[in-house]
C-alpha cells in the first residue's frame, strides 16, 4: 500500500497524521494491526540547511576558540568571490576554557569547574539555549569533557549540553566540535517534532516500536533519534541506498552502481557486495564524522534547465525544481528542462501521471524548446534528444569518477536505477557508462521509505587507539584486544538499554590501519577473536594493494581507530514485489502504442503498465512501462524480465 | 551525435578521463605531495599542447601546462612510446622546478596520433645540495638535482631501463621516484583506453570537431569576460621578499593591456634574476607560472568558465630576459612559488583597476616544518602547519578570516593529531588579533603557538614573503599586516625573526607564527555601521576601535548603532581626509622603499612610523603621499640638497604633530 502526500514544512508532523489516516482508510488496517512504524524525516536536515536551529554556545581548550571559522581551511571553488562557510556558532558564543589534556592522558592543566560553569552561565547570559562541549584529545581522554558536563548539569539544570566525545569519540577535533554542534543545534527541534509524532501515534492506538532511519543506512529508536538526533542527517539518501541493496542483492546483483535522478539532482553510490561508508560525509558547509552511506550528487536531475551558453548546449545547474517545474507539467514553469525532452521523445506520455499528481502537456513542452531550436538551428526533437545526450554525459561523469576514486569503471558494474527519473533514463545511461545490465525495482520513487521499514537497527562505535602492530613486538596484540573488549562491552550495554535481545545482535568489528607515516588509513575487517596480529596486518596489506596498487609488507603497521558496527535483527515486512492484476505469465499486456524518437529514428513503441507484468514477463524494447509514479523507457537493444522480486531487469538483446 | 551537443557531450567525456587519470594518481602515488598538497595534475592535449581535457579535483592553475615544445621535439613517436623529462631547459619550461616530472604519451588511433595524455607530479627527492632538493639558498640550478631531458621512458610498450634509472640513480628516494612514475604511467595507459573508446564510437573527425569546438567555446567565453573591461593598459609593482637578507626585495612589474578582447601583460622593469632558488624559468613564453592571476580572475569573473587552454588564447605575455620571471638557464628555481603567488597578486593589483572581481592583496603563509629526533635515534620531518594568511578583501565582500584564496586546496593539520606525531605542545591555533579596516575589512591572520618536549628539533618555515612590505588594500582600504614570528614571546629570551630559516629549538622553547592579515578595500567609514556593531560583537575589533577607525559609535553595550553620534563622527572625519588618487594602499614600509630620499629623511620616517598607533597608520600613508608630492623637492633631496631635506623633515614633523594630536580620540580623521 503506498500513499504520498506532499510535505507540510510548517508543520511536518501533519503530513505524518494526514498519511496514517488515508493509508488506513484505503488499506483498512487498524493501528492495533501495525506490529512497527518507520520513519524517515529530513527535518534534522533542514533545521541544519536553513540554519534554524536553536543558539548554540561553545567550550574549547583555550586557544583553539576559532577553530569553527578555521576549520580544515580548504574552501575549494577556486573562485576569488567564494566564502569560507558561516560558523554554525558565532565566535561571541564560543568560550576557551583553560584546561589541558596531552595526547597521552597526561593533564598538563586541570580543569577548573568553576570556570566552566561561569563561562556557561556567561553563554547562557548571551543567548545559548543548548551547549556544546570539545576538548582536546577528549577522543581518548574525555575526562575533562566529562567534568566540565557535569558542572553544567549541575549548575544550570535543564540546560542541554553535549560533549563531542559523547557524540562521536574520534580524533580530529574540527570535525568533532562541528558534530557536537550539529547535534545541539539541531537537537530541539528533531526531539520535539520526534515527541510529537509519537504522541500522535500513542494517540491513534499504534503500539509498535517507533523507527527512525539514520545516515548510516540503519534505523533506530525514535528515542535514540532524539536523543543524538545528528544520526539522522542524510538518512534520505542513505535509506534509498540501503533499500536498493537489499532489493539488489535479494534478486542476487552484488556490485551495482545505484542512480538516483530525481527533480533537481542525482545521487549515485556503488553497492559493491554491501553498502561504502565515508567518515568524510558533507551535510551542507558541514563536514559529518560519523559513519554516513557514501552517496556522491551531481545538479542534474529531470527540473534541470536547458540552456544556450555561448553557442554550447548546456544542461543545469539551474533547475526548475517542483515550482514552477517542466514546462509540461502546466504549473507555471516554461522554460524547458530534462523532463520536457522526455516528454517530447514521447518517453513520458500525456495525460495524467499515475499518482495522480500532474498532468502533462506535450504541446507545452514543444513550445518550451522552441527557442532553443530556433538558436541552434534544429528541430524540437533534435534538440530534446540533444538534451538527453548532454544530460547522460553529465551523469557519466560523475558515475566514472566515483568508481575512479575507488579503482573501477562503470562497465564492470550493473546499473541500478530509482527516483522519479531514474527509470525514463536509466537505460539510456546505461548505454553511456557501457552497463550490461539495468535493474528497475518495482516501486522506484518510493525506495526511501522503503528503506524505513526493511532495515535493521544499526549503530556504530569508535576508539581512537593509535598503537603500532607491525614492527613493535608480539605484545601489541594486547591494547587492541581490551579496546575490543571495551567496544564490545558498550555495544552489549547499548542493545540492553535499547531492549535488542541477545539473538537479534551482531556486531562486526573492523579497524582503521596504516602504514606508520601515512597520513590516511583503511578500514579494514576484523574478525573476532583477533586471533594474530600476522592476520591483521595482511588483511591490511592485501587491501592496501587492492586500493592504492601497491603494499609493503615490510613496514611498520599501526591501528588509527577500532570500529565496532552493533546490528539489530528487526521484524520485517515480505517484499510483495509486483502484484500482478489480472494476467499470467507471457500474457498479452496489451497493444497500446505511443510514437518515440530514439537516435534520430522514430518509431512506435508499445505502451504498457508496470502492475501488469507478472513475475516471469519477458520483452524486448522499445516499449514503454508506465507505473504510479514513474515510466520505464526500454529501448530498442535491450530485452527485459520481471524477477521474482518483482525488479525489471534488462540486459543487452 | 549532432554538432550542437558535441563540445558539451564530449566536454565531460574529456573531464572524465582527465579526472579518471588523476583520481588514479591520486590514489596510487607515494608522494605526500601528491596526498597532501595536490602537487600532480593529468589532462588531455591537442598536438599544439593545448589543454582540452582537464580534471575537477586538480588545481587549476596546469591549464596552462605546455607540452609543445616536446611534442615538437619527439618525431619519431610510436603507438606505446611514453616520454618523460624534468628538464626546464630542454622542455621548453613544461616545468618549473626539477622536482615535477612529467609523461606525454600520443594518443594512436588507427595509426594516426590524434592527440596527448600528459600527466605530472612532484618527486619527493631528485638529488642535488639538500634532501627533498629545494632549498631557498641554492644558488645555480646545477645545486637543485639531476635533470633528465625529454627521452622515452617506454618505447612501443618496453620499459626502457636507462630512463627509468636516470630518475632514480641520484635520488635520495628511488624506490619513491620509482612507485611515483609508475602511477603515472598507470594513468597514462588508463586515459589511453577511455581515449580509445571513445574514438571508436564517435570517430577521429568528430573528436576532431570537438577538441576544437570547447577550445573554441573557451576562447569565447575568455573574451567576452576581456571584451568587458574598459580598454587601457593598468600598471602595478609588486614585490617579493626573499630568505636572504643580503638581497633586496625583487619588483615584480606589470602592464596590463585591454585591447578589445585581449589582454597582453607587459613585464618589463620586472627585478633581475638572483643567485637564489626563486627564479621562474620561463623561456619567454606565454608559461601558466606567470598567468595564474589570470585563469583565476577569468573563472571568477565568470563562474561558468570552462576549464581548457582556449580560455588562454586572448591573453600574451612579455617577460624581458635574464628577469627573475624569465631567468636564463643556470638561474636556481626550486623555491619558485612564493614568486608565482606574487605575480598573481601583481596582476590582480593591475587588472582589478579595471575589474571589481578581483581581491586586495592577501597575508602571506608560511609552512612550518620540525624535524624532531626518533626514540630509535633517526629523524622524522613533518609539516606542522601551513600557517596561512587571511584573503584580501574583495570589492564587495569581506576577506575571508585565516584562510588563504590563494592555496584553496591546502588542508590544514588537526592539532590532535600533531601532538599525537610530533613531540610538540601546541599552545594556540586560532585568528590573530589585528586586521585591514576598510569599507569591507581584509581577513585576518592565524597564530600557531607551539612548544617543543624534546631538546634537539629544528623548525624550518618557507614561504615567507611580505614581512616588511605589507599586503596592498584598494580604493582607501587600509594595507594588510606582514607575517611575524617570535622565539620564546612574553618571556626574558623572547626574539622576533625578520627572516626564518632553520631553527634550533631545546626542550621548552616556544615559536610563535602570526600569518600576515589581508588588505582591505574601499573607505573604513564608508563600512556599514552594522557590519561594524557584528565585528565587535564578534571580537573582530573593540568598541573604541570602531570609534577611532571606523567612526561608528555603538550604544547599548554594543547591541545598537548610535545613528546620530555615528554620523557626527564620520561627518568630521570625511573632511579631514587626505585625498589620494593611488587605488592601492601599499603602507609605509613600501613608500620609504620606492621613494629613496637620504639617510636623514628615511630615519626621521623610521622613528615616526615607530610611534604609529595601528589605527593611524593610513593617515600617515596618505599624509606622506600628499608631501612627496612636492616633486621638485623630492627631487632635489634625493640628489643631496640639504635645504630640501630640511623642508622635508619640516613637513614629516607636522605630520607628526597632526599624529599625536589626532591619537586615542576621533578627531583628526584622516
Amino acid at each position: 500500500m503506498v500513499e504520498k502526500l506532499l510535505s507540510t514544512p510548517d508543520r511536518p508532523e501533519a503530513a505524518v497524521e494526514q498519511g496514517l489516516v488515508q493509508l488506513m482508510r484505503h488499506s483498512g488496517i487498524t493501528p492495533k494491526k501495525i506490529r512497527f512504524f518507520g520513519h524517515g524525516s529530513t527535518v534534522g536536515t533542514n533545521t541544519l540547511i536553513e540554519r534554524t536551529g536553536a543558539k548554540v554556545g561553545l567550550l574549547v581548550t583555550d586557544g583553539f576558540e576559532d577553530l569553527l571559522v578555521l576549520g580544515r581551511l580548504v574552501i575549494g571553488a577556486g573562485s576569488l568571490q567564494a566564502d569560507g562557510p558561516r560558523a554554525l556558532v558565532p565566535r561571541q558564543l564560543v568560550r576557551g576554557v583553560r584546561e589541558r589534556m596531552l595526547a597521552d592522558g597526561t593533564v598538563r592543566d586541570p580543569l577548573d569547574q568553576e570556570e566552566v560553569l561561569t563561562a556557561a552561565r556567561d553563554l547562557v547570559a548571551a543567548g545559548a539555549s543548548a551547549i556544546a562541549v570539545c576538548f582536546l584529545h577528549s577522543y581518548r581522554h574525555p575526562r575533562h569533557e566529562d567534568l566540565a558536563v557535569a558542572a553544567i548539569r549541575r549548575g544550570v539544570p535543564g540546560l542541554p549540553v553535549w560533549s563531542s566525545a559523547q557524540i562521536w569519540p574520534e580524533i580530529r577535533e574540527y570535525e568533532r566540535a562541528v558534530a557536537a554542534c550539529i547535534n545541539a543545534y539541531i537537537g530541539p527541534r528533531v526531539s520535539g517534532y520526534y515527541a510529537a509524532v509519537a504522541a500522535h501515534l500513542r494517540a491513534i492506538g499504534i503500539d509498535g516500536p517507533f523507527l527512525a532511519s539514520q545516515g548510516n543506512g540503519g534505523v533506530a529508536l525514535a528515542s535514540e533519534a532524539s536523543a543524538r538526533p545528528i544520526i539522522t542527517l542524510q538518512s534520505g539518501p542513505a535509506s534509498g541506498a540501503a533499500a536498493a541493496w537489499q532489493i539488489a542483492q535479494s534478486s542476487g546483483y552484488e556490485r551495482v552502481v545505484a542512480v538516483d535522478i530525481g527533480g533537481t539532482s542525482t545521487d549515485v553510490t556503488i553497492l559493491d557486495g554491501g553498502i561504502r561508508f565515508s567518515t568524510e560525509a558533507k551535510v551542507g558547509d558541514f563536514p559529518l564524522m560519523l559513519p554516513t552511506v557514501d552517496v556522491s550528487s551531481v545538479g542534474a536531475g529531470g527540473g534541470s534547465l536547458a540552456w544556450i551558453d555561448s553557442g554550447v548546449l548546456k544542461v543545469g545547474p539551474k533547475s526548475a525544481g517542483a515550482h514552477p517545474g517542466a514546462a509540461a507539467y502546466g504549473r507555471g514553469g516554461e522554460l524547458p528542462t530534462l523532463t520536457d525532452a522526455y516528454v517530447v521523445l514521447g518517453y513520458i506520455g500525456e495525460g495524467t501521471l499515475g499518482d495522480g499528481s500532474v498532468r502533462v502537456d506535450r504541446a507545452a513542452a514543444e513550445r518550451s524548446f522552441m527557442e532553443l531550436a530556433k538558436q541552434l538551428g534544429a528541430s524540437i526533437d533534435e534538440v530534446a534528444a540533444s538534451v538527453v545526450r548532454v544530460a547522460s554525459s553529465a551523469m557519466f561523469a560523475e558515475v566514472s569518477r566515483l568508481c575512479a576514486a575507488h579503482g573501477m569503471t562503470p562497465g564492470e558494474l550493473d546499473l541500478f536505477v530509482y527516483g522519479g527519473a531514474g527509470p525514463t533514463h536509466g537505460f539510456l545511461l546505461a548505454d553511456e557508462l557501457g552497463s550490461r545490465r539495468v535493474i528497475v525495482p518495482a516501486t522506484p520513487g518510493l525506495l526511501c521509505a522503503l528503506g524505513c521499514v526493511i532495515s535493521d537497527a544499526r549503530t556504530e562505535f569508535a576508539k581512537t587507539v593509535n598503537t603500532r602492530v607491525r614492527g613493535a613486538g608480539s605484545s601489541a596484540l594486547a591494547p587492541v584486544t581490551s579496546a575490543i573488549e571495551e567496544l564490545l562491552r558498550v555495544a552489549n550495554g547499548w542493545c540492553d538499554e535499547q531492549g535488542f535481545a541477545n539473538d537479534v545482535r551482531t556486531f562486526d568489528v573492523g579497524a582503521d590501519l596504516r602504514y606508520v607515516g601515512q597520513s590516511y588509513s583503511l578500514t579494514v575487517p576484523l574478525g573476532w577473536p583477533v586471533a594474530t596480529l600476522h592476520d591483521m596486518t595482511g588483511t591490511f596489506d592485501a587491501q592496501h594493494q587492492k586500493t592504492f596498487g601497491h603494499a609493503d609488507q615490510s613496514a611498520s603497521v599501526e591501528v588509527v581507530t577500532l570500529r565496532l558496527t552493533a546490528h539489530a535483527r528487526l521484524p520485517k515486512p515480505q517484499l510483495a514485489g509486483a502484484q500482478p492484476r489480472a494476467s499470467s505469465d507471457g500474457a498479452d499486456p496489451g497493444s497500446r502504442t505511443r510514437r518515440i524518437t530514439f537516435e534520430g529514428q522514430v518509431a512506435d513503441a508499445l505502451v504498457v503498465s508496470r502492475s501488469d507484468l507478472a513475475p516471469g514477463f519477458s520483452a524486448a524494447g522499445p516499449m514503454i512501462i508506465e507505473q504510479y509514479d514513474t515510466t520505464v523507457f526500454v529501448p530498442r537493444g535491450w530485452q527485459f524480465t520481471i524477477d521474482r522480486a518483482g525488479s525489471l531487469v534488462g540486459v543487452r538483446a | 551525435m549532432r554538432s550542437h551537443d558535441l563540445v558539451e557531450v564530449l566536454g565531460n567525456r574529456f573531464r572524465a578521463i582527465a579526472d579518471e587519470m588523476a583520481l588514479s594518481i591520486h590514489r596510487t602515488a607515494f608522494s605526500v605531495y601528491v596526498k597532501e598538497t595536490r602537487d600532480f595534475a593529468a589532462g588531455l592535449c591537442t598536438k599544439d599542447g593545448e589543454v582540452f581535457g582537464f580534471p575537477s579535483i586538480a588545481p587549476p592553475m596546469m591549464l596552462g601546462s605546455d607540452a609543445s615544445v616536446v611534442i615538437g621535439s619527439m618525431r619519431d613517436l610510436q603507438a606505446g612510446d611514453i616520454v618523460a623529462t624534468n628538464d626546464p631547459v630542454s622542455s621548453g619550461a613544461w616545468m618549473t622546478h626539477l622536482n615535477d616530472v612529467h609523461l606525454l604519451k600520443p594518443l594512436f588511433h588507427r595509426g594516426e596520433i590524434q592527440f596527448y595524455l600528459w600527466a605530472f607530479l612532484h618527486l619527493s627527492d631528485v638529488g642535488g645540495r639538500v634532501p627533498g632538493s629545494i632549498s631557498a639558498a641554492n644558488r645555480s640550478l646545477d645545486e637543485e638535482g639531476f635533470r633528465v631531458a625529454p627521452a622515452k621512458l617506454y618505447r612501443a610498450g618496453e620499459l626502457d631501463i636507462a630512463t627509468s634509472e636516470a630518475f632514480q640513480r641520484e635520488s635520495r628516494t628511488p624506490d619513491l621516484n620509482r612507485g611515483d612514475i609508475n602511477a603515472l604511467v598507470a594513468a597514462l595507459n588508463k586515459g589511453e583506453q577511455r581515449s580509445v573508446e571513445l574514438l571508436d564510437r564517435y570517430g577521429a573527425a568528430a573528436i576532431a570537431g570537438g577538441v576544437d569546438g570547447l577550445l573554441a567555446y573557451g576562447e569565447r567565453k575568455a573574451r567576452a569576460v576581456i571584451g568587458a573591461l574598459k580598454p587601457g593598459t593598468y600598471i602595478f609593482t609588486d614585490y617579493v621578499e626573499v630568505q636572504d637578507p643580503s638581497i633586496p626585495p625583487v619588483p615584480i612589474s606589470v602592464a596590463a593591456t585591454v585591447d578589445g578582447s585581449s589582454l597582453s601583460l607587459d613585464f618589463e622593469g620586472s627585478g633581475s634574476q638572483i643567485p637564489a632558488a626563486y627564479n621562474l624559468m620561463t623561456h619567454g613564453r606565454r608559461h601558466s607560472d606567470l598567468i595564474y592571476g589570470v585563469i583565476n580572475f577569468l573563472r571568477s569573473a565568470d563562474p561558468t568558465m570552462p576549464a581548457n587552454a582556449g580560455i588562454l588564447r586572448p591573453v600574451t605575455v612579455r617577460t624581458p630576459e635574464g628577469s627573475i620571471l624569465n631567468a636564463r638557464a643556470g638561474a636556481a628555481i626550486g623555491a619558485r612559488m612564493g614568486v608565482v603567488v606574487r605575480t598573481m597578486e601583481a596582476i590582480y593589483g593591475a587588472l582589478g583597476q579595471a575589474s571589481d572581481v578581483l581581491p586586495a592583496a592577501s597575508g602571506d603563509r608560511s609552512l612550518v616544518f620540525l624535524t624532531a629526533p626518533e626514540p630509535d635515534g633517526g629523524t622524522r620531518v613533518s609539516l606542522l602547519q601551513p600557517v596561512v594568511g587571511g584573503s584580501g578583501a574583495r570589492a564587495r565582500r569581506d576577506g575571508i578570516d585565516g584562510i588563504d584564496a590563494a592555496v584553496a586546496w591546502l588542508r590544514n593539520v588537526p592539532t590532535e593529531a600533531l601532538e599525537l606525531e610530533m613531540p610538540v605542545l601546541v599552545h594556540s591555533y586560532r585568528l590573530a588579533p589585528g586586521h585591514a579596516a576598510g569599507e569591507f575589512r581584509g581577513g585576518r591572520g592565524t597564530e600557531f603557538e607551539f612548544e617543543t618536549l624534546v631538546d634537539g628539533c629544528r623548525v624550518i618555515a618557507r614561504n615567507r614573503s611580505r614581512r616588511v612590505f605589507r599586503p596592498w588594500g584598494r580604493d582607501g582600504g587600509e594595507p594588510g599586516g606582514p607575517s611575524r614570528v617570535w622565539l620564546n614571546p612574553g618571556t626574558g629570551e623572547e626574539r622576533y625573526y625578520e627572516v626564518i630559516d632553520i631553527v634550533e629549538l631545546r626542550r621548552g622553547d616556544t615559536l610563535r607564527f602570526v600569518s600576515g592579515y589581508g588588505g582591505a578595500f574601499g573607505p573604513p567609514l564608508e563600512r556599514d555601521p552594522l557590519r561594524v556593531r557584528d565585528d565587535v560583537r564578534e571580537r573582530v575589533l573593540s568598541a573604541a576601535s570602531a570609534r577611532q577607525r571606523y567612526g561608528v559609535e555603538l550604544a547599548d553595550h554594543g547591541a545598537r548603532v548610535d545613528q546620530a553620534a555615528t554620523a557626527t563622527i564620520r561627518a568630521v572625519a570625511r573632511g579631514s581626509v587626505v585625498a589620494s588618487d593611488d587605488p592601492h594602499s601599499v603602507g609605509i614600509e613600501r613608500l620609504l622603499h620606492d621613494v629613496g630620499l637620504p639617510p636623514e629623511f628615511t630615519q626621521g620616517l623610521r622613528r615616526l612610523v615607530a610611534e604609529v598607533p595601528e589605527w593611524r597608520e593610513s593617515f600617515v600613508e596618505r599624509s606622506i603621499r600628499f608631501l612627496f608630492r612636492r616633486e621638485e623637492l623630492v627631487s632635489a633631496a634625493k640628489v643631496g640638497d640639504q635645504v630640501a631635506v630640511a623642508e622635508l623633515l619640516r613637513g614629516l614633523s607636522e605630520i607628526r604633530a597632526n599624529l599625536l594630536e589626532g591619537s586615542g580620540t576621533a578627531t583628526g580623521w584622516h
